[in-house]
């Protein structure tokens, strides 16, 4: 591997490689994102299914 | 359907072509990394030519973002998802630049996990959208 480029490249304060805590960082705030739209979704065709286009239309 | 399982097919394709570049950069074969970069952002255009085409069919058949429920979700996480899938096209572009000239090798491997991190993301979209069809 090589040694050149950005000092958080080469340096470790917690025992991972900076760049490979970041990247993991980044896709851990990605779960929330893509897994808050899935739960939404779910939840959202779930109740729909209950009838709470019915209930929503009385409104 | 099929364009949905073509699309699978595809990205997994391009996981394992990512895998190959990483394999190859920890032998020092730069070239040869380089190729399987370019292969793996190859795969990545193919998907989202498919997804151009699909998404054409779809809006022709008068299905757009705001026809219900199952249609808002299907653009905006496909959409999204596709909005991943050029970010990382982009950044493997400039990797493999890199690459070659001789430096920063270990970002292979970091767009190697994001990348199947996009691929996880399309195995989920993929039932959820395509087979479950709520």
């Amino acid at each position: 591997m090589s040694m050149r480029g950005p000092i958080a490249t080469h340096r470790s304060a917690t025992g991972i490689p900076t760049g490979r805590l970041g990247i993991w960082w980044l896709l851990a705030s990605e779960i929330f994102i893509f897994g808050g739209l899935i739960a939404c979704f779910s939840f959202l065709s779930l109740m729909v299914h209950r009838g709470l286009k019915t209930l929503l239309s009385r409104v | 359907m099929t364009a949905g399982a073509i699309n699978t097919f595809v990205l997994l394709t391009s996981s394992l072509s990512v895998v190959l570049a990483h394999a190859a950069i920890e032998k020092g074969d730069r070239e040869k990394s380089f190729k399987y970069i370019w292969y793996t952002i190859g795969f990545g255009l193919v998907f989202l030519i498919i997804k151009t085409y699909e998404y054409t069919g779809k809006i022709i058949h008068g299905h757009t973002i705001t026809d219900n429920l199952f249609w808002s979700f299907y653009y905006t996480m496909t959409g999204l998802h596709a909005l991943h899938v050029i970010g990382g096209m982009v950044i493997m572009a400039l990797i493999s630049f890199d690459i070659r000239k001789g430096y920063n090798f270990q970002r292979v491997e970091l767009i190697g996990i994001y990348w199947h991190f996009v691929d996880l993301v399309w195995i989920f979209l993929f039932p959820l959208f395509y087979i479950a069809n709520f």
